[in-house]
């Protein structure tokens, strides 16, 4: 059977790097949001799939989530190379725990981007070790200017955490991203807000029930 | 938990835990907790779905194109080399 349609084209196809990577900026936003879902529904049937072993589904769900996973890497550890490592380490990791994925009751990409947001931190902070130093790997992590494509995507999700953070003194929202994004532990932070470390145990926790209380709203 | 305190300290436990801002004794702490509590594990993945959207400004990269085979050869061990029809007779 014919489609003619242009746009049925890609359909059943093996999905390219739309819903993370956003290419096709110009098809509408419902298209595009139907679309998206139908990816994601598709990606969860690759991760179904790499539970049982089968690698076709797996190189697909390579094809359609590395690039996101690896920016991931790269924001966190500001370092090409290393990045390289940690998305080796988080591709073998979801191999791995392909099954579980079906038991956690998290979203997809929550999952995804948590294994990678933690292996890169694990290695941001040997490297730290190794260093000896606090600060300066994460200082020089330049925060890329987001893409028009990636701002499109997801922006309902983001506004809730993103306005809640606004809520917030600026000084402890940005403590609460240094900590996701850059590994920044409490004793780092007291060193750069230049506060004892008994302030930042009070302050940061009161950051997080304010922004709870946001996010719950 | 039946009291807000409790909830309070099971809601901050999962944050500072999904930060990664725990001792290492409080993560397996924390980490054995979620297996038997749910509502710690509710928290927890609440604070994970919240935290792993301020990665929604991160543009995706596409990572170098040899790194697929790295990942299988980690995962599956080296690709197998196309037998010729004399090695598959052992010739």
């Amino acid at each position: 059977m014919q489609h003619n349609a242009p746009y049925r084209k890609g359909k059943g196809a093996q999905i390219s790097h739309v819903a993370l990577n956003c290419d096709h900026v110009k098809i509408t936003q419902t298209s595009w949001m139907s679309k998206r879902m139908a990816e994601i529904a598709d990606i969860e049937n690759y991760i179904s799939k790499c539970a049982l072993g089968d690698r076709d589904a797996f190189s697909s769900l390579y094809a359609a989530t590395s690039a996101k996973l690896f920016g991931v890497c790269q924001r966190v550890l500001g370092d090409r190379h290393q990045a390289e490592d940690a998305l080796q380490d988080v591709f073998v990791k979801i191999w791995h725990n392909a099954g579980r994925y079906q038991v956690n009751g998290l979203s997809l990409m929550t999952w995804l981007i948590t294994i990678a947001r933690n292996l890169s931190i694990d290695r941001l902070r040997v490297r730290k070790r190794i260093k000896g130093a606090g600060l300066e790997a994460a200082e020089d992590l330049a925060s890329a200017d987001p893409s028009p494509e990636a701002m499109a995507i997801a922006a309902s999700d983001r506004v809730q955490i993103a306005a809640c953070l606004t809520e917030l003194d600026a000084d402890q929202s940005d403590a609460v991203r240094r900590a996701y994004l850059e590994g920044e532990t409490y004793q780092e932070q007291s060193t750069r807000y230049d506060v004892p470390l008994n302030t930042i145990w009070t302050w940061l926790p009161r950051s997080l029930i304010k922004l709870k209380e946001c996010l719950s709203r | 938990m039946t009291d807000d305190i409790n909830t309070e300290d099971e809601m901050l436990l999962a944050a500072e835990y999904a930060l990664g801002l725990s001792s290492p004794a409080e993560e397996s702490a924390i980490e054995d907790l979620l297996a038997v509590d749910p509502e710690l594990w509710d928290h927890h993945a609440e604070w994970i779905k919240s935290f792993a959207n301020l990665t929604d400004d991160v543009a995706p990269v596409a990572p170098p194109a040899g790194l697929k085979e790295r990942v299988n050869e980690a995962l599956f061990g080296p690709p197998e080399t196309k037998q010729s029809l004399f090695s598959r007779f052992g010739l």
